[in-house]
């Protein structure tokens, strides 16, 4: 093949391209030093923008927005007592209004065809037209259980997943002011978060991500060499990140050995 | 009809990426807060495929990012000044020492065309090319070289603000 180019070396990066191609511009890349100076290049580039925004970042404000959330829909602002409608009656309702909308019809602009015809558009959209669509529950008070996640690994106080495309999220949240954060890098395909001293860690994960609620001493994280993006955050805002073979803490904390790193929670 | 999903299982896996993304889109915490939440509400009142929800809530978002821009426009005008999207002052609660650093990060990105700035941000969170071209409005296949000028477009912008070394520890 001719030179790659950016758009590919891009899509290569992110680990976007159709397996065979991969192949290809990995096989070209053996042997082409402007191509590899290029990604290298885009690699780089893609390290400063995750480490320049990461800066920016601040807490998350999880609970007020779950609150806020919570009391608009109480107060109506969200008809989320709808969404529990059987489905037949809603077939019902729908087929009535149908009928009495088609009877309406019959009188141009008449206020009760307005408002038939507004009745039946918000009716029909809750009848299932899409194919397998997913109804969202409304808020409760009490926080979910973990999700089932594909690829988890866990052992006690100790969760693992696999890199999603190449890139690893861990969140911690609720950390005590303090609480000694390690992120390790290994030589394994799994991203690992151990609670140290904790009986009451809960963890939730998904593709490539783990949530850590923790309010114990701290966590041991182990990040795999070969996963191409991470970041770990504390309370949302992020404190380290990995991007290709870079790795950066982003505030007060040390290198405590060759690839070991050990930060404090908010000491942002 | 399709099965439900729990909103505390959504909340807890989206609310922290949208917010973020809004946050640094618009540098405004209030304005990320806001738009996340009605995002949110506006959810409730949707029929999707579980696969749809992470980009509708993601489009709805940004829709909304639009309007607000809109009216505040609209309101610079009537008082006579200049439009202002955000803010890129740092909050007052950022060290000193990284204020200016923060303060030149959200500049850089806010000298960045809005379709660029989603198309980093977007790739921050994760998003698959297929996803983001169907956010944006453009061909799968050129998504790679859209986020690979972008990302020039940026490095380019945080060096001449010299932002970029006063970042490094």
């Amino acid at each position: 093949m001719g030179h790659a180019d950016s758009g590919t070396l891009m899509a290569y990066l992110d680990g976007e391209l159709p397996g065979r191609e991969q192949s290809v511009v990995e096989s070209h890349l053996d042997g082409c030093g402007p191509c590899t100076a290029e990604l290298d290049d885009l690699r780089g580039m893609s390290f400063e923008f995750s480490t320049a925004v990461a800066l920016v970042d601040g807490p998350v404000p999880m609970l007020r927005a779950r609150a806020n959330i919570a009391s608009r829909v109480r107060t109506g602002t969200a008809s989320a007592s709808l969404r529990r409608v059987p489905a037949d009656l809603l077939k019902a309702a729908a087929v009535v209004l149908l009928l009495a909308g088609a009877a309406s019809a019959a009188i141009p602009g008449s206020p009760l065809r307005r408002l038939v015809e507004s009745i039946v558009e918000e009716t029909s959209a809750l009848i299932h037209p899409q194919v397998q669509p997913t109804v969202v529950e409304a808020p409760e008070p009490v926080m979910a259980t973990p999700p089932a996640a594909a690829e988890q690994h866990s052992s006690g106080q100790s969760l693992g997943v696999s890199p999603s495309l190449g890139r690893a999220r861990v969140s911690i949240q609720g950390a005590v002011a303090g609480a000694s954060i390690t992120v390790r890098l290994v030589d394994t395909n799994v991203v690992q978060v151990t609670a140290v001293s904790s009986d009451e860690t809960r963890f939730e994960s998904g593709a490539g991500f783990i949530d850590v609620y923790d309010n114990a001493s701290g966590v041991i994280i182990e990040v795999p060499r070969s996963v191409a993006s991470m970041t770990v955050e504390v309370d949302g805002s992020s404190y380290f990140v990995k991007d290709g073979a870079r790795t950066r803490l982003l505030g007060p904390g040390s290198e405590t050995g060759p690839g070991e790193f050990v930060f404090q929670a908010h000491s942002r | 009809m399709g099965r439900f999903v729990d909103f505390d299982d959504l909340f807890e896996r989206l609310y922290p990426s949208l917010y973020r993304y809004l946050h640094r889109l618009t540098g405004d915490a209030d304005v990320a807060e806001d738009i996340a939440q009605e995002a949110f509400v506006r959810l409730l009142k949707q029929t999707l495929p579980e696969a749809e929800i992470r980009p509708w809530l993601f489009t709805v978002a940004m829709n909304l990012v639009r309007d607000r821009a809109r009216k505040n426009e609209r309101r610079q005008r009537l008082l006579g000044g200049a439009p202002i999207m955000v803010s890129i002052e740092a909050r007052p609660d950022e060290r000193v020492e990284q204020g200016e650093t923060v303060a030149a990060v959200r500049a850089v990105l806010q000298k960045l065309s809005v379709r660029d700035q989603q198309l980093l941000l977007m790739r921050a969170e994760g998003f698959k090319y297929e996803e983001i071209a169907g956010i944006i409005g453009v061909a799968p296949a050129s998504v790679g070289t859209l986020i690979a000028r972008a990302l020039k477009r940026f490095d380019e912008a945080y060096r001449a603000s010299g932002a970029k070394d006063g970042s490094r520890r």
